[in-house]
């Protein structure tokens, strides 16, 4: 068989036109495969009944009609409207389906083509091209209608125009096929696509002078292209008219051509050659049976139906049948021949189209290419097949030793569709063995070199298998997969696949651990195992195995790649150490009790890592933090650090441990001074190297800024104890802080003031704790400092010219040292006294102006209580109109007399409840500026 | 990098006299092959490359170089994002040749298309026939980008579609949409024209 040939056609002799006096012009096939229509030259037109009988095929003649008086050049069979489309002496006849009755189009003359476009559903639209005169085509458009009876006595017409234009072409239209919605007119020199509804048309190609005829057009419908022939050459054009693939290259020029499924077939003098149309490949030669040729330029007529179970090629008087070939026996007759390349295109192309038994043809090839050690070619096969078909199981059979507790598990699976081209599957040993044998048989080995050939295969198979049961079993409806979990870990660990065996043993799997642990174990791969068993649930052997990694009880094997071997510097120890850290961040999974076993492990082998655990889970702190003090006193204050500060800790112990901590390294941090300069001085030196721009002094303005801060916020802490730690060395600013807790804030502007010499902070600090009393001390401190220091008389000026104001003049006074100079201190002291002047002196006008307001009220008063009010029995109150007699009444400055009653009632004694003037007003109210 | 998720498709024809070595470029290009007696093309061969790290899927069009199939040339550089017009450097006709496909390009072919011309067969520098100077400078006056390559030895073949995978232009390197071909008919539908116009 030669490289793709199958058999896709089977050819068939179907009829002899036996009539001496014509030969066949034309050729149809009804829809159903039932009916051969035969045109001859005198004008006959003849149905011939096809009948399959076991010895072959029958065809008989069923009836026959005389059409016209020339050939017959074309016939169409058109199924929905039950006629046949004819095309005799230039008209067009349509002819009733049962009855052969016929109706000719009335106007069409010198129609040179017809095409019927199958793909329009229900409509049966019928292309027609005809010449109207030497220098134009008019191409029309009919719908056939269905249904409509034909001869005279019917008045409908059995098709209607939907569309004519007129072309421009002095050649006629030789052939025509609806390509889309569009149609591919093709004349003598050329191929063009008009467009029936616009009209349009456009050139494809011209046809070589060289070229020799015919032209021609093959329409398939069924994906909307078009095979137009120039030369030996088919070209295949999708629906815009662009190439849709490579060109079909045909032995000699073909006379006719036809479609069938993916296949193209050209009739040509030797028979005919069917090429696949998705890849442009030749498939088979039919040649005509008995040895026959046809002549030099002799005409050939094709024709086939819709489906494309039958296509017909008819010479001047014979009639053969092409039947197709089943692509599912196609496929397995592939395979018998090994042809594996183009079996699985094959199985590729109808699988897309969901032919159920494409993924059969995958299992078939995959299997019979592991008989031949293509392991990658079988693996990609059996990628196409579903659970239903092929189960990763049925490859235990390669790996005995792996699979023994699943042995003979494929066999217990339902049975499975197969077409029983390939022999059991043998163990992978067994057939490198058996490869290599009948390699050797062709070319025999050096010694020696026969193991390493046979290793390197089987490493290989290995590899690919693992690779696919790792794709597949994802996948749904998987049996067994533990053991193909199982098998999986031994394939990816004897194949070093580390990468992909460390992500899946981390990963959700069903491996089963305990046949996994002895091969794990001899080959040395325990993270794996590990990994495995952290996955399983079972943390503690997970975490056994990494401290003995960590610990080099476990000899690790060296990788090539994976976690231990890349992932981090310290190998495998770094690689148990990082997994470890990360289980017992799990607190689903690690025990508190497992949790505390493993930390101080933890904290030996890797601090920094342990605290990733104690931050990232519950553990009990009394428990914890003794084991950290005797590990590090910087990882101490860290944890104390979380506890504090992220988890709010309320225990006071933590807080004055922190803090003491935090002061404890400051105070490793800060550089030495000389104990004998004063104290001043040390704390401008070390507030100088702290201000430095580098690491260290970073290092040590960030601890301090943690202790600062957690000093002024916490109110847990034991300020004694701390500031007993803090005394005697460099640690101001927490000193001031401390002080300032502990409500000594002479201490604390003392240090403010004459250590750190910052009298601004010591203001701030003034008005924030210690009010008057602390300026006073301040002011004090700096007239007096001490330690046979000179006053500080320029501070002590400032102080007052920013607070001496809000100071006791006299106080201030009494607070000057006698020594100090009046000259440095005459202008703060004059503007401060010149301010209690002035205050005293307001106070004073502002006393006798509220003096003068009270008299001038009492003159008024004094002056209304004069006036006298006449009471008669008549007076009656002016609001209730109540006469006054004896009763009490009140009496308003406007003269309004109401009785006590409504003046009681009326409430507002500023205003007359008569006219509503309100006496605090002034009578005339001043104009307005 | 491209990413990956964006390969845009490039319609790609190559074009050039009988034997001045298309099917070995693509060969070469496409399946990493060379044979010697490489069978002439008859009508077109159709073949796929992708280079991800360009982003970009080459739909090669490999036509025949025989006088008797020019005519099918337009169906396949019709629409084409770009194209690759060979010649023999040791066959001065064939560079001739070269220029009247440049030329039909230039007068027919989609006006954004890159081309390139390559000066195939460089291992048979000894029977030059066409100096790489006068190629270079006909590429120039042409704006061809211009490379000598053999597929025989595999120099610069990659190079001519990775440098034609550079200049695409992201947007329209996928195929052109589709266009029926020259527009024959003289009185025109005002209908047809809008379309035409606007595809």
């Amino acid at each position: 068989m030669a490289e793709g040939s199958r058999t896709a056609f089977e050819l068939w002799p179907a009829l002899d036109h036996k009539s001496k006096q014509s030969v066949i012009s034309a050729i149809a096939v009804d829809d159903a495969a039932r009916y051969i229509y035969l045109g001859t030259s005198d004008g006959q037109l003849s149905e011939h009944r096809i009948q399959s009988t076991s010895s072959g095929l029958r065809v008989s003649l069923g009836a026959r009609k005389h059409v016209g008086k020339k050939p017959v050049t074309a016939i169409l069979h058109i199924a929905i409207a039950k006629k046949l489309a004819v095309v005799c002496d230039g008209s067009l006849l349509l002819l009733d389906y049962e009855s052969l009755e016929e109706y000719t189009m009335p106007g069409l003359k010198g129609v040179t083509a017809i095409a019927l476009d199958t793909a329009a559903g229900l409509q049966s639209r019928l292309a027609v091209a005809m010449r109207t005169s030497k220098r134009s085509v008019r191409v029309l458009v009919y719908e056939v209608v269905p249904g409509v009876g034909l001869g005279t006595q019917m008045h409908s017409q059995p098709a209607i125009c939907l569309t004519q234009a007129e072309l421009s072409e002095p050649l006629i239209v030789k052939a025509m096929a609806w390509l889309g919605k569009r149609i591919v007119l093709v004349t003598s020199l050329r191929y063009m696509l008009f467009d029936p509804i616009t009209a349009a048309y456009s050139e494809l190609f011209a046809v070589s002078p060289e070229a020799p005829p015919p032209t021609m057009v093959q329409a398939v419908p069924s994906v909307n292209q078009a095979v137009l022939l120039m030369d030996q050459v088919g070209i295949v054009t999708d629906e815009a008219g662009h190439p849709a693939q490579s060109a079909l290259t045909f032995p000699s020029t073909p006379a006719a051509l036809a479609a069938s499924e993916i296949y193209v077939l050209a009739a040509c003098a030797d028979g005919v050659h069917v090429y696949d149309r998705t890849t442009a490949a030749w498939v088979q030669s039919l040649p005509y049976p008995d040895g026959l040729r046809t002549a030099p330029g002799q005409q050939l007529y094709t024709a086939h139906n819709p489906s494309g179970s039958v296509v017909l090629v008819a010479g001047y008087r014979r009639v053969w049948m092409l039947k197709p070939v089943a692509l599912e026996d196609q496929a397995r007759e592939l395979l018998r021949a090994c042809n594996y390349d183009q079996a699985l295109r094959l199985a590729e192309l109808c699988a897309t189209e969901g032919a159920a038994w494409a993924e059969v043809a995958f299992a078939e090839a995959a299997f019979m290419l592991m008989q031949e050690l293509r392991f990658r070619e079988a693996m990609d096969a059996l990628q196409h097949c579903s659970t239903l078909v092929v189960q990763p199981a049925e490859l235990f059979p390669l790996f005995p030793d792996e699979t023994r507790p699943w042995a003979g598990a494929a066999d217990r699976t339902p049975s499975r569709p197969r077409w029983g081209l390939h022999p059991p599957l043998a163990d992978l040993r067994s057939l490198v063995r058996q490869r290599l044998a009948a390699d050797a048989a062709a070319e025999p080995l050096e010694n020696g070199a026969g193991e390493d050939v046979e290793r390197q295969l089987a490493a290989a198979a290995r590899q690919c298998v693992a690779e696919y049961l790792l794709e597949v079993r994802q996948w749904e409806g998987v049996d067994f997969l533990d053991g193909v979990d199982t098998l999986l870990v031994r394939l990816l660990a004897g194949s070093r696949a580390d990468w992909a065996l460390e992500a899946f043993a981390a990963g959700p799997n069903e491996a089963r651990l305990d046949l996994l642990r002895s091969p794990l174990a001899e080959v040395r791969r325990f993270h794996v195992l590990a990994l495995l068993s952290s996955n399983h649930g079972d943390a503690a052997a997970a975490l056994r195995l990494w401290r003995g990694i960590a610990e080099g009880s476990l000899d690790e094997a060296a990788g090539e790649d994976g976690e231990v071997a890349f992932a981090w510097e310290g190998g495998p120890a770094a690689a148990a150490i990082h997994r470890a850290t990360a289980l017992m961040l799990d607190e689903n999974r690690v025990s508190e009790s497992l949790a505390l076993e493993y930390l101080p492990w933890l904290l030996a082998s890797l601090p920094e890592e342990s605290l990733i655990v104690l931050k990232g889970r519950e553990l009990p702190a009394e428990t914890v933090l003794p084991l950290l003090r005797r590990v590090s006193t910087e990882l101490t204050s860290q944890y104390l650090e979380y506890l504090v500060c992220s988890k709010g800790s309320q225990d006071p112990a933590h807080h004055t441990e922190l803090a003491l901590s935090l002061a404890e390294a400051a105070l490793r941090l800060m550089p030495p001074v000389d104990a004998s300069l004063p104290a001043w001085e040390r704390a401008r030196a070390a507030r100088e190297r702290m201000a430095e721009d580098s690491a260290p002094a970073q290092r040590l303005r960030d601890v301090r800024d943690k202790l600062c801060g957690l000093l002024e916020e916490s109110v847990l802490y034991d300020a004694q104890v701390v500031l007993q730690r803090c005394a005697k060395t460099e640690l101001w600013d927490e000193q001031v802080v401390l002080h300032s807790k502990l409500e000594d804030h002479k201490a604390a502007l003392r240090i403010l003031a004459l250590i750190l010499g910052d009298i601004r902070l010591a203001e701030a600090y003034c008005a924030r704790w210690a009010g008057q009393q602390g300026y006073l001390f301040l002011l004090d401190m700096l007239l007096h400092p001490g330690h046979s220091r000179e006053p500080l008389y320029a501070e002590a000026c400032h102080l007052l010219a920013a607070q001496g104001a809000n100071v006791d003049a006299t106080k201030v006074l009494d607070a000057l040292s006698e020594d100090m100079p009046l000259s440095v201190a005459v202008d703060v002291l004059a503007r401060m006294l010149r301010t209690a002047i002035h205050n005293r002196r307001s106070a004073s006008i502002t006393r006798n102006l509220h003096r003068s307001l009270h008299l001038s009220t009492a003159a008024e008063r004094a002056e209304l209580m004069q006036r006298s009010v006449v009471s008669t029995e008549e007076r009656a109150c002016r609001v209730c109109h109540t006469r006054i007699s004896t009763k009490m009444f009140a009496v308003y400055p406007n003269g309004v007399l109401v009785c006590f009653k409504c003046y009681r009632q009326h409430g507002e004694a500023s205003i007359c409840p008569l006219t509503g003037r309100d006496f605090r007003l002034p009578e005339h109210p001043l104009p307005a500026l | 990098m491209a990413d990956v998720g964006s390969i845009q498709q490039a319609k790609l024809v190559l074009l050039g006299d009988m034997g001045a070595g298309k099917s070995s470029l693509v060969l070469r290009f496409v399946k990493g092959q060379f044979f010697d007696y490489q069978e002439s093309t008859i009508g077109a061969a159709f073949l796929t490359k992708t280079i991800p790290e360009k982003g970009v899927k080459f739909e090669i069009w490999d036509t025949a170089g025989q006088e008797r199939y020019h005519s099918l040339a337009p169906m396949y550089y019709r629409g084409a994002a770009a194209a690759v017009v060979v010649f023999d450097i040791t066959n001065a006709e064939s560079f001739a040749k070269a220029k009247n496909w440049v030329k039909e390009l230039q007068r027919q072919g989609n006006p954004n298309m890159i081309m390139a011309l390559a000066g195939n067969k460089a291992d048979l520098a000894a029977q030059r026939a066409v100096t790489t100077e006068d190629a270079k400078a006909y590429a120039d006056e042409n704006s061809l980008f211009f490379w000598e390559t053999s597929a025989k030895t595999n120099v610069n073949v990659a190079e001519v579609f990775h440098d034609i995978a550079e200049r695409l232009p992201r947007a329209s390197a996928a195929p052109q949409p589709p266009v029926g071909g020259i527009t024959l008919t003289e009185t025109v539908p005002e209908r047809t024209k809008k379309s035409a116009c606007c595809s």
